[in-house]
């Protein structure tokens, strides 16, 4: 009697939308992104950073559909779910393209090479991860993903060190991408042991 | 000994049995919720078996509750399940129903 109540059908639905993110494997690209991009900055071949993403998504897409869909089915949510994925895509896209244009602002308004704040300054070189940690954090609330806020709390501590010791940015982002990869990798264990292929 | 009348409302006699049945009603429910989804998506959430699946999906299909299409994705079969407007509108009616046969049921003790 209960199942057909419409809070139970919302749960129902829920239990349907969080089944998608069970595989993990946005996990590991995420954390893949983190670690190379992280990488290549360290290395001071910052610009080979820019390519990972368009990359990765492809790839992820890939995955999805010769390692979780074969194994746990396919389904595609409702209308009403897949507007809502939508608005959450255009908030992230729209936070992207606000850090983006603000960046640039900065430099456009600074030309001298910017009389920054002391702070400011002296922070800078955390500021990539904790502008990271934000999509991180919106991520976990749109999506329902708890575990991208201790990504998010990762990314911020990582930042710590960094303007402490006066560190490249980059290395804030290889210890949250190792820690992504690791959750990535146990969850697609799970996924895996829960889903065997079928003959 | 004495028999005591049971007040059943009339509407439970109206339900569709077709829905009621617990394997079809917990289908059904999970169709209502997303667009479609395949066998085995609906095989993993429901723990039912194949057979069983494909029994009552026939009955479903049968009564243009569902439309069922197969189709081939690389070299694997895939089977998607889509209620259909009769369908959703078939539970829309069952949901109603039952609810309103269930507040009409005397309070247990």
């Amino acid at each position: 009697m209960s199942m057909l109540d419409t809070t139970d059908l919302d749960q129902l639905e829920e239990r349907v939308y969080h089944s998608i993110w069970e595989d993990g494997l946005i996990d590991i690209f995420v954390g893949l992104a983190l670690f190379l991009i992280g990488l290549f900055w360290v290395s001071q071949d910052s610009a080979y950073g820019s390519f990972v993403a368009p990359i990765l998504v492809p790839l992820w897409a890939v995955a999805r559909k010769r390692i979780s869909e074969p194994r746990m089915g396919v389904v595609i949510l409702g209308p009403q779910r897949m507007l809502k994925e939508k608005k959450k895509l255009l908030g992230l896209f729209l936070f992207g393209v606000f850090t983006f244009t603000l960046g640039i602002g900065w430099y456009a308004l600074e030309p001298s090479g910017g009389e920054a704040p002391s702070w400011v300054a002296n922070s800078i070189a955390g500021l990539p991860a904790a502008l990271l940690a934000v999509p991180a954090i919106i991520v976990a609330f749109a999506f329902g993903l708890g575990r991208f806020f201790v990504y998010a709390l990762i990314l911020l501590v990582s930042a710590i060190p960094v303007v402490v010791l006066d560190l490249r940015p980059g290395w804030a982002f290889i210890p949250s991408g190792v820690f992504c990869l690791v959750v990535g990798a146990s969850l697609l264990a799970r996924f895996l042991r829960k889903y065997p292929l079928a003959d | 000994m004495e028999v005591k009348a049971i007040c059943i409302p009339l509407e439970l006699s109206k339900l569709d049995r077709l829905i009621h049945d617990p394997t079809r009603l917990m289908l059904v429910s999970f169709l209502y919720v997303v667009d479609s989804a395949d066998f085995v998506f609906l095989k993993n959430q429901t723990n039912l078996t194949a057979g069983n699946i494909s029994s009552h999906m026939t009955k479903l299909e049968d009564a243009g509750y569902v439309k069922v299409e197969k189709r081939f994705v690389g070299k694997r079969p895939q089977t998607m399940f889509r209620l259909t407007a009769k369908g959703r509108r078939a539970f829309d009616g069952y949901r109603n129903l039952f609810s309103s046969a269930l507040s009409g049921l005397p309070k247990c003790k």
